[in-house]
């Protein structure tokens, strides 16, 4: 594989993956979490 | 009013099952074709912008729609949008119908190769070219066969909405995300270690720039990403009937949307990388990517990897892949029937029984003929646009800033100006897409276009969509009449 292959992968993988982790995160320690139980 | 019990657990149910209903074969089957074709890394880009302002916004609505009328589809509309247009939810029930009594076939199908690939039935000992032909066609041929794995489907499915939201749904659709998750990070790294993988990878993630300025792109990222999330389906707006008070919107909405992108890369990196590592020539991995879904899967890949190392076991975790992702979404349908029909007083058990005899009824022309099958895809999927334009119609109405306040207090985070901007543009983008389908289809059928008979084209659009809207509208009054009362009903909406 190509150093700018393993990038783009890296950028858009990782990207996304980043992105659904932060939501998850944000889900998982939210407030409500304390109010309702996740 | 109508009486509520059935809830999910918590919040992580509501999202899995949301996920789970967004990831189905169109993941595994139809992104790793159009991101190859139309700028790999580029249009990925622009699937993400079509994330922002067409899937999440209509998301948000959709969750906003369900959680607070407490109603399916047609209810939801009704309260929205007023006893007027109580026609819209009936529309877009009927859209899902009309998608949900082929989808079962479909699922058939993946289960059917499931099974064949676990007992061995697609492993070759040389290199090959008719085995997946062949088998494909001795299957779609065999009416005994393809009626039987669309009732299997039709069977299970209706165990599972029968047992309820919790007993039933919630259950069955952990353990196929947890499934269908592992398999496919499992097919996809392997394949990405594979021996000239990187030509396929490199047609989905280097960037093609130049595409962005092609207008074709944007219109094939939007279109991917109103079918891949289901946004405008009415899938959510009917899970988050059943989501606690004050459920969370807007992350939930955002964790839907980029999981299914998501899965959609895994996918795609598995199909591509493993076409191109084990396609004898270029040119054959590119025969498979242009063979259309049926082709792809279960005729190239088939080919491609019953001979490759570990055959016996790849090829069963990926018709199993395709398998939970397809009944996943089908239950999803399947409920939003099953919701709409207890809103009548009917209960849920006698609802479940009554959609699955209807689906096993409705769905036996699209087993006995795969030209009735391509129809009613072709219809109803360019019908699931004109189901989220009505989506954001009925927010319109509400008011969009009302909405966007309902939303900011049941969410974790603020959704901020951008989606009253995004909503008040799906009806622009909605003429871009949809104008460019139909004129795509005239254009294709320069001599058949008007023909409601042709398989795709743009007459039988029109008359399937008219006879389902002049329905509705004749049932309007009687539709906004029975559906039971929910606590948005209070006086004439």
């Amino acid at each position: 594989m190509t150093s700018e292959l393993l990038l783009w992968m890296a950028l858009f993988l990782g990207g996304y993956s980043a992105v659904v982790a932060t939501l998850l995160g944000v889900a998982l320690t939210s407030k409500r979490r304390d109010r309702e139980g996740l | 009013m109508a009486q509520q019990h059935e809830q999910w657990s918590g919040r992580l149910a509501i999202v899995v099952a949301a996920v789970s209903m967004a990831v189905g074969t169109g993941n595994i089957w139809r992104f790793p074709r159009v991101v190859a074709e139309w700028g790999g890394g580029a249009f990925l880009v622009a699937v993400t912008v079509g994330l922002l302002v067409w899937a999440i916004p209509l998301l948000m609505c959709e969750f906003l729609m369900g959680s607070k009328s407490r109603l399916g589809n047609i209810g939801a509309f009704r309260d929205f949008m007023g006893r007027r247009y109580t026609w819209a939810g009936a529309f877009m029930v009927a859209v899902t119908l009309g998608i949900m009594f082929y989808y079962s076939v479909v699922a058939g199908w993946c289960v059917r190769y499931f099974a064949l690939a676990a007992s061995g039935g697609l492993l070759a000992d040389e290199p090959t070219q008719g085995l997946g032909q062949q088998q494909w066609d001795a299957f779609i041929n065999n009416p005994v066969e393809t009626v039987g794995f669309h009732a299997a489907a039709v069977a299970f499915t209706t165990f599972v909405v029968f047992k309820g939201i919790k007993g039933g749904l919630e259950r069955v659709l952990k353990l196929f995300l947890v499934a269908l998750l592992i398999i496919l990070l499992v097919l996809s790294i392997r394949a990405m270690l594979l021996p000239g993988s990187a030509a396929g990878l490199a047609f989905l993630f280097i960037p093609d720039w130049s595409q962005l300025g092609n207008a074709r792109v944007w219109l094939e990222a939007f279109t991917q990403v109103a079918w891949s999330t289901g946004a405008g389906w009415g899938l959510l707006m009917v899970y988050a009937v059943y989501a606690r008070k004050n459920e969370e919107i807007a992350v939930n909405s955002g964790l839907v949307a980029f999981s299914d992108v998501l899965v959609g890369m895994l996918a795609a990196a598995l199909v591509l990388g493993t076409l191109f590592a084990v396609a004898p020539a270029p040119e054959i991995a590119h025969e498979a990517l242009d063979a259309g879904h049926v082709g792809l899967t279960f005729i190239y890949i088939v080919d491609l990897i019953a001979t490759t190392p570990a055959a016996w076991i790849i090829s069963p975790l990926f018709f199993l892949a395709l398998a939970l992702a397809g009944v996943s979404s089908f239950i999803a349908m399947f409920e939003l029937a099953t919701t709409n029909l207890m809103n009548f007083g009917v209960q849920r058990h006698n609802a479940a029984v009554i959609i699955g005899l209807i689906a096993f009824a409705f769905g036996i022309p699209s087993a006995l003929s795969i030209e009735f099958l391509n129809n009613q895809d072709w219809v109803w999927g360019v019908g699931l646009l004109i189901s989220g334009l009505l989506t954001a119609l009925a927010i319109l109405r509400y008011g969009v800033e009302r909405a966007r306040a309902d939303i900011d207090a049941a969410s974790d985070v603020a959704v901020g100006a951008w989606f009253n901007v995004a909503v008040r543009a799906i009806p622009v983008f909605f003429v871009l897409l949809f104008g460019w389908w139909i004129w795509q289809s005239i254009r294709d059928n320069p001599d058949e276009w008007w023909n409601p008979l042709s398989t795709f084209s743009t007459g039988t659009l029109f008359v399937q969509w008219g006879i389902v809207l002049l329905l509705a509208l004749a049932l309007n009054n009687f539709l906004a009449r029975k559906i039971q009362a929910g606590p948005m009903t209070e006086g004439d909406t």
